[in-house]
């Protein structure tokens, strides 16, 4: 099976990550711009940042032959620095236009603080003047309130909810969003978010339909496999293929496909780290392709 | 060289015409109506979003148009550029060319926040931006660059390079297209700017590779030619005995051109058949 992470920080990755997921069948993924785990003190921070995902992080991912889309967003976290987060707002244009930037996100509310209401309010205008789907971070604490008030916010400034990812749900917030018309991410991490096997019982009960899974895996614990891991799971579980195939690949594609900026004929492109046009740069001169770990020789 | 303002104005005249015709219709609406030319910031993000509207047709050139444009800019080509690319280089040259802090500063803007493709068209205009000198740094950066296609726009098929980077510069594009396998024959320049330095960094660098098992690409020792002496015999010997064909080529071709006698006696001990059609442009292995 083929499988498409729609959430997963991969700067915070080895390549050797970037190697086990293409082995597990992950052909695309999306890296939302999110917070570093300290604050950034000034804007060129987040624009070295946002370019990194654009430019090194997006090349670094073809090589193992899975396509690199992005959001591009000022987190909810950040927005609390007022006067850093001006800045970041004039030089956000210049990137949520970029090709294979396919959404404003992840922004939303964290403290849901009035400086995070405020940059959530204008990023949701610049998704719209700018077409682009918007991916949602929804709060660890309060996140029933906090879930419902960024839809809410959401839906009085005009967005079409078709166009809106709200992400980190769990059995407490998935049906409002659901009913609302808002497409339904849920994020498989350990001991924070969701279990996969809560995940499987949801997938039961409320169908396919606008549901899907992502690994959100980042600098914590967390688990860049997690997308393949709950398909298989589902399928032990006795979950359809074609259930399976919707929360782990298709969904995705579909909700963030109305960016205009994904084009799936270019998925799973043949691996192959030696080649000349797209430079063999993540191998050092005289590295060989891949490695086989069962090998005692290191050439 | 420093390209008149009057050619870029003539370039920018001719680009226009070309993406007239072969901008799709809602690229060509706008290109032309929405992108508002007056204001650098509208210039710039119409840069950005350019692939958007525009598509990545590769531009299909007369050979009118292409001979129009060598007459312009020697040595520039834009034969193959997808359209995006076109249109990213024709709104470079709608911000304001005749005010060198303001169009340098707009240029450096774009570099700041480019991604892969963007960096592609930007290095692939320098040879056509005024102020050549100001964009020094930024192009030794592309051939720092991890990213296969970002060096490619500046080291291949690019006279920019050969006409504004020292000496240690020049040397240091030059090894690191033989280090990447990249095709060391499509650099503009590469028998001109060859000089001693380079040419006792390669046979080092040969050295390293024959011990480890591998090859010099074989047009690389074209740059040897003007400074064949006593100590390199041993190395042509190795040429002459290698596996590869071309290496015994460039070897032969080596031995011919040069004005060092010995070396001369040396190819006529290797006859290699017919000789007489040997081309250093046949000896690239990475044009294969």
């Amino acid at each position: 099976m083929k499988f498409f992470d729609p959430h997963v920080h991969m700067t915070s990755r080895t390549t050797d990550d970037y190697q086990a997921m293409a082995d597990a069948g992950i052909v695309a993924l999306i890296e939302p711009a999110f917070w570093l785990g300290q604050p950034r003190t000034g804007v060129a921070s987040f624009k070295d940042y946002f370019s990194s995902l654009v430019g090194w992080e997006r090349f670094r991912s073809s090589q193992f032959g899975i396509k690199h889309y992005c959001t591009i967003g000022l987190n909810s976290r950040e927005a609390n620095n007022e006067a850093l987060a001006e800045q970041v707002m004039e030089v956000l244009p210049l990137f949520i236009y970029k090709e294979g930037v396919v959404g404003v996100g992840e922004i939303g509310f964290d403290d849901q603080t009035p400086a995070e209401e405020k940059y959530y309010r204008l990023q949701l205008e610049l998704a719209k003047e700018a077409n682009l789907p918007v991916q949602i971070h929804t709060p660890h604490r309060d996140k029933k309130q906090g879930t419902e008030r960024s839809m809410a916010i959401a839906l009085e400034h005009g967005l079409d909810p078709g166009m809106v990812i709200i992400d980190h749900n769990n059995e407490e917030t998935v049906k409002s969003v659901l009913d609302q018309g808002f497409w339904a991410a849920f994020t498989i991490y350990p001991f924070t978010k969701m279990g996969n096997e809560r995940m499987v019982e949801v997938v039961r009960q409320y169908g396919p339909e606008r549901i899907m899974v992502n690994s959100a895996a980042d600098w914590g614990i967390s688990d860049p496999l997690a997308v393949p891991k709950t398909a298989a799971l589902m399928k032990m579980k006795g979950i359809s293929d074609e259930a399976i195939r919707l929360v782990t690949y298709q969904n995705a594609l579909d909700a963030f496909g109305k960016s205009g900026q994904i084009f799936e004929e270019e998925f799973g492109g043949e691996i192959d780290q030696s080649q000349k046009f797209n430079g063999n740069t993540i191998l050092r001169g005289g590295q060989q392709p891949r490695i086989d770990k069962d090998s005692l020789f290191i050439n | 060289m420093t390209v008149p303002l009057d050619s870029i104005r003539l370039l920018r005249q001719r680009l226009e015409e070309i993406l007239t015709e072969q901008l799709p219709e809602n690229g060509r609406q706008w290109l032309f109506s929405r992108v508002d030319r007056s204001s650098t910031s509208a210039l710039l993000m119409a840069f950005v979003a350019a692939p958007r509207f525009t598509g990545k047709q590769p531009v299909s050139l007369s050979a009118e148009r292409r001979q129009e444009l060598a007459e312009l800019r020697p040595g520039f080509r834009l034969l193959a550029w997808p359209l995006d690319r076109v249109t990213r280089l024709y709104l470079l040259l709608q911000l304001p060319l005749e005010n060198r802090e303001a169009f340098i500063q707009a240029v450096e803007t774009l570099f700041d926040t480019a991604e892969m493709n963007e960096l592609v068209a930007l290095y692939a205009s320098l040879p056509v931006l005024p102020y050549p000198e100001a964009w020094l740094f930024r192009a030794t950066e592309a051939v720092r660059s991890n990213m296969g296609l970002v060096f490619e726009a500046l080291a291949l098929g690019n006279p920019y390079p050969s006409e504004q980077f020292p000496e240690p510069a020049w040397n240091q594009l030059v090894m690191k297209t033989i280090f990447n396998d990249k095709s060391v024959g499509s650099i503009v320049g590469l028998v001109e700017r060859s000089n001693p330095s380079l040419a006792r960094i390669l046979v080092d660098f040969a050295h390293e590779r024959w011990a480890a098992g591998r090859y010099v690409p074989a047009r690389a020792w074209q740059m040897v030619v003007p400074f064949v002496n006593e100590s390199m015999l041993p190395d042509l010997q190795r040429l002459f005995t290698s596996d590869r064909a071309v290496d015994r080529q460039a070897a032969a071709l080596l031995c011919n051109e040069t004005n060092f006698e010995p070396a001369r006696a040396l190819g006529r001990q290797f006859p290699i058949e017919h000789a007489e059609q040997l081309r250093w442009e046949n000896v690239d292995t990475q044009l294969a």
